[in-house]
């Protein structure tokens, strides 16, 4: 890819995540359930998360912690790396263990 | 188990009365014979493990070629539909699992390529089966989605009905179809339900016309897209205004994407302006560019699965979280990953071993028949030791091979490989690789070739390289000769830990750890120089649930590697196995011949001379001819040959064991027993223990008359020029000239090492010893001053140099393949031989001091 294009383009942010009870994806306890609210990473990590279904509003659940982890999402066990669990940002799910259970 | 939510048949059924409105499927089977005459192309798309592999093997009946895509080496199978044998043939390609058309990996580019026509020398798909998992719905729509907007006739195989039907997940396939716009078909690929089904959708749509579906995206972004495809199309890139579209919609969400350099590339600077301000407008109006793709798509298909999906809600402990907790256990998990490869490697040693020593007393009998079937000369040469050996030398690896792929096949298959990834990933990160690097270097455990094309699942550039190059550490299965060959000839077969394991089996162990061993600080130092450091791509991989691994499906892959092994490195193996016979044949010296046959009519004629004092002795005037004809003394030898057939049949049977034991010297001490029994028969007996006596004294002549013969052509061959020329360079590794000549020989490929070893040792072959091997070969040989050239510490050295060199063409030529340079190939010889070389010099010098 070239290089000039990605100096051209500014890093990919969605909103800031401070002042409110959002959490990166790392931040979450063993098998706690998040909204995903947004993802804060280089632009074809991003796409890529987005793609695989990281998309605002989307339930994930940390089924195992450390780097990488194991969340589930709609049924399917993705392991995450240090970085992307770092640009995945979660909302607290309202009942605690709607998805689980 | 709730199995009464859909069966696969019915519910076709249902939908394809509800699709193709106008037409039966037999209609609709008639029409197809009158429209088609060329062979229509479809494609197999999906995720990874949706079951692709498994549907078009089953809609092919395992019955396909496997090529390569142009420029790239992703593997490409293709295959005849069988079945609609009335009709054209339908050609079936089963592309690489992809998440999204937004290419991330070199894989996925080519399913891409495919799709869009981008490869210049195939035509685009006719059709497009989707393949998708029904457990997994929603994110398996997404790339059925972007299918949906090629414009061309799709029809989705609704896979894992059995699955999602224990998930308690029902799917209205109906309303589903309806919703898609698609004909819809639920199977289960593995059982072969609904096989047959796809097969009539598929003929189905050949003729149908296309309703290309697109997924609504907000105004300002359909106004960017459709200036985007303007400027695409005024550039004529695209083949057609579906195929523009889907490349300007990947292209213009997808910032520093495959799409966007792609079409930098052809376009030019002026179409980065142009992107980057299209892209600016659409950030105005409030999106996010890198999310608004999968924001809309899935929106869309929560709505469509809302009333189209029930989930029962309760979502039980599945097997696979079951497992999961130990596997993926960052302790408890290598342990089990640990003991899955011990007992793979265990089981590779033990079962192939067999399997192996019947490939070679097979080819070891046909080369002997052969030899005495042909007359004597350069052509009964070449084809006893050039072409049966070199043959034999290919086939000895099957074994091997199809174990380790068997064992590869059952753990992919089973959904474990991408676990030793997850759980390597923070382990190979200290290497500065990441956990999708293992694969390939798992892979190149069996083989180099695959891994080092195994490595384009990883994204990272650098990444990729580097695991390229330290791949060839990986003690592949073409070094597995060299060290069983050594091992069982140098290692003492003394048992380990109880019966558990043994001596030799840790040798072996201790080889395949030595090349992880070099591999990992290969890896740390070629990052930090050759690709100046950076950090390492974060681990993102599904875990597939784990499944019940299909036996068939490993057998054909045992199949498929075994052909291609046989095919490709074969080929090559056995015309290297002629050069290097023809090599170590010619030239032939005249001068060698001739002072060989007059040392022969000498021995000869010391026989001669010794019978004829004895003939005299005996019966003086006796005339020697006569007399070892006449009865007593005729009896007696036949007597004398019979107890010493009976005495090394018993002493092969009891003594086993001790194979490597020589009976060679045997011949000379006569056996007491034997020395009685002539006692017994007076004068006419003693005669014949001197007969006896002279004719194994003979024949020891001979037979060392031959062994120099067959050495000095040895010498005077190219090889042995070769060899010798460098041998002071070899000296430190405790090799000799044969050993160098060897390692010479075996540059295309290592295995070959074992090859010339037998073309080295069997040239001018014993005619005595019937059933020496090579190991026995090998153990005899000796220094000009009578030391044997192999004892452990050599053995050692050789295994260790063979454990770090490069000496695999296929391997170097699959290299430049993928990096398109030979810098790379070249970098990879120089610094493994380097390390081997190193190495096995300090094994050796080592091991010489100690023992
Ligand atoms: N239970 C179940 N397993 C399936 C079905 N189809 C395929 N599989 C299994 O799913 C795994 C992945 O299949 P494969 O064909 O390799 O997937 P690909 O990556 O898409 O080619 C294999 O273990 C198959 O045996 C199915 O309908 N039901
Ligand atoms: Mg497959």
């Amino acid at each position: 890819m070239p290089d000039t294009l990605k100096s051209m383009t500014p890093k990919h942010t969605t909103d800031t995540h401070s002042g409110n009870d959002h959490r990166r994806l790392a931040q979450l306890a063993a098998s706690e359930v998040g909204i995903v609210v947004g993802i804060e990473t280089e632009e074809t990590n991003a796409k890529r998360l987005a793609d695989l279904g990281f998309v605002p509003g989307v339930r994930i659940q940390m089924v195992r912690r450390g780097t990488p982890c194991i969340v589930l999402l709609d049924g399917t066990r993705i392991g995450l790396g240090k970085e992307h669990q770092r640009a995945i940002w979660t909302a607290p799910a309202s009942p605690p263990h709607a998805a689980g259970a | 188990m709730a199995l009464d939510t859909t069966n696969p048949h019915e519910s076709h059924r249902n939908d394809n009365g509800s699709q193709s409105t106008d037409m039966a499927p037999t209609t609709g089977f008639a029409r197809a014979l009158d429209v088609l005459e060329k062979p229509r192309r479809v494609a197999l798309v999906g995720n990874p493990n949706t079951g692709k592999t498994t549907l078009f093997n089953k809609l092919t009946g395992f019955r396909h070629r496997v090529g390569n895509y142009p420029g790239v080496t992703v593997d490409k199978r293709t295959g005849f539909i069988r079945g609609g044998a009335d009709g054209p043939p339908i050609e079936v390609m089963d592309l690489p699992g992809t998440y999204s058309l937004a290419a991330g990996a070199r894989d996925e580019a080519v399913v891409l390529d495919v799709l869009l026509g981008n490869d210049t020398k195939q035509p685009r798909p006719d059709i497009i089966v989707c393949v998708v998992d029904a457990s997994n719905l929603a994110r398996n729509l997404f790339l059925t989605t972007q299918i949906l907007e090629l414009g061309r006739p799709v029809v989705v195989a609704l896979n894992m009905i059995d699955v999602a039907e224990r998930h308690g997940i029902q799917i209205d396939v109906e309303a589903f179809a309806h919703d898609l716009g698609v004909t819809v078909v639920p199977i289960v690929a593995n059982k072969g339900l609904g096989v047959s089904d796809v097969k009539a959708a598929i003929i189905n749509a050949l003729h149908r016309g296309v309703k290309s579906r697109c997924t609504d995206f907000p105004a300002c972004v359909c106004a960017e897209l459709d200036g985007l495809c303007e400027t695409l199309a005024d550039g004529g890139t695209c083949p057609d205004p579906e195929a523009t579209r889907v490349q300007a919609m990947q292209t213009l969400l997808g910032p520093g994407g495959y799409h966007e350099s792609r079409m930098i590339e052809r376009c030019g600077r002026g179409f980065a302006d142009e992107l980057a301000e299209r892209r600016e407008r659409i950030t105005q109006s409030g999106e996010n560019v890198v999310e608004l793709e999968a924001r809309v798509r899935y929106a869309w298909i929560d709505r469509v699965l809302s009333d189209t999906v029930i989930k029962s809600d309760k979502r039980r402990r599945s097997t696979t979280d079951r497992i999961d907790r130990i596997t993926t256990h960052p302790l408890a998990g290598l342990v089990v990953l640990f003991c899955i490869m011990a007992t793979c490697f265990q089981a590779i040693y033990t079962w192939a071993g067999p399997l192996m020593d019947a490939v070679d007393s097979v080819f070891a009998v046909v080369g002997e028949s052969i030899a005495q079937w042909m007359p004597e000369g350069a052509l009964q040469s070449l084809i006893v030791n050039g072409v049966v050996a070199g043959v034999g030398g290919v086939l000895i690896f099957l074994p091997q091979i199809l174990i380790l792929f068997f064992f590869i096949a059952i753990l992919e298959d089973c959904g474990y490989m991408a676990r030793a990834a997850f759980l390597l990933d923070r382990w190979m990160r200290m290497f500065g690789l990441g956990g999708k690097s293992f694969i390939p270097l798992l892979s190149s455990f069996a083989c180099a070739v695959p891994g080092v094309m195994a490595t384009r699942t990883i994204e990272d550039r650098r990444d990729r390289f580097v695991t390229m190059l330290i791949a060839p550490l990986m003690s592949c299965s073409a070094r597995l000769p060299v060290y069983v060959l050594m091992i069982a000839a140098f290692v003492p077969d003394k048992p380990l830990l109880g019966r558990w394991l043994n001596l030799q089996a840790v040798t072996l162990l201790g080889m395949y750890v030595l090349g992880v061993a070099v591999a990992i600080p290969a890896a740390i130092i070629l990052k930090k120089t050759v690709f100046n450091g950076g950090p390492v791509q974060s681990f993102l991989m599904e875990l597939p649930t784990y499944k019940r691994p299909s036996l068939r499906t490993a057998f054909h892959r045992m199949y498929e590697q075994g052909h291609a092994f046989v095919i490709n490195a074969g080929t090559v193996i056995v015309a290297v196995s002629i050069i290097i016979w023809a090599l170590a044949y010619y030239p032939r010296s005249a001068t060698v011949t001739a002072e060989t046959q007059a040392h022969r009519e000498q021995v000869h004629a010391a026989y001669d001379a010794k019978l004829a004092t004895i003939a005299t002795t005996l019966t003086p005037g006796s005339d020697a001819g006569t007399f070892i004809l006449s009865p007593p003394i005729a009896d007696a030898l036949a007597e004398i040959h019979a107890m010493e057939e009976a005495i090394t049949q018993t002493h092969e049977e009891s003594e086993h064991e001790h194979a490597e034991h020589d009976t060679a010297e045997d011949h000379d001490a006569i056996d007491p027993e034997i020395v009685t029994a002539m006692e017994r028969r007076g004068p006419a007996g003693r005669a014949a223990l001197a007969v006896h006596h002279a004719q194994t004294v003979r024949d020891d002549e001979l037979a060392r008359v031959d062994h120099e013969q067959s050495g000095a052509y040895l010498r005077q061959s190219a090889l042995g020029y070769m060899g010798r020329l460098i041998e002071p360079i070899v000296k430190p590794l405790g090799w000799d000239w044969r050993i160098g000549m060897a390692a010479i020989a075996s540059f295309p490929a290592r295995e070959i090492v074992v090859a010339t070893m037998g073309t080295i040792y069997n040239l001018g072959a014993d005619q005595d010893e019937t059933s020496h091997g090579l190991r026995q070969k090998m153990q005899a040989a000796t220094w000009p001053d009578g030391r044997p050239v192999f004892n452990m510490p050599v053995a050692m050295s050789i295994m260790v140099f063979f454990a770090l060199c490069c000496q695999c063409a296929a391997t170097l030529a699959t290299i430049r393949r993928e990096t398109a340079s030979w810098r790379w190939p070249f970098l990879t010889f120089s610094y493994m031989t380097g390390l081997a070389y190193i190495a096995a010099a300090f094994t050796y010098q080592v091991l010489s001091r100690l023992s």
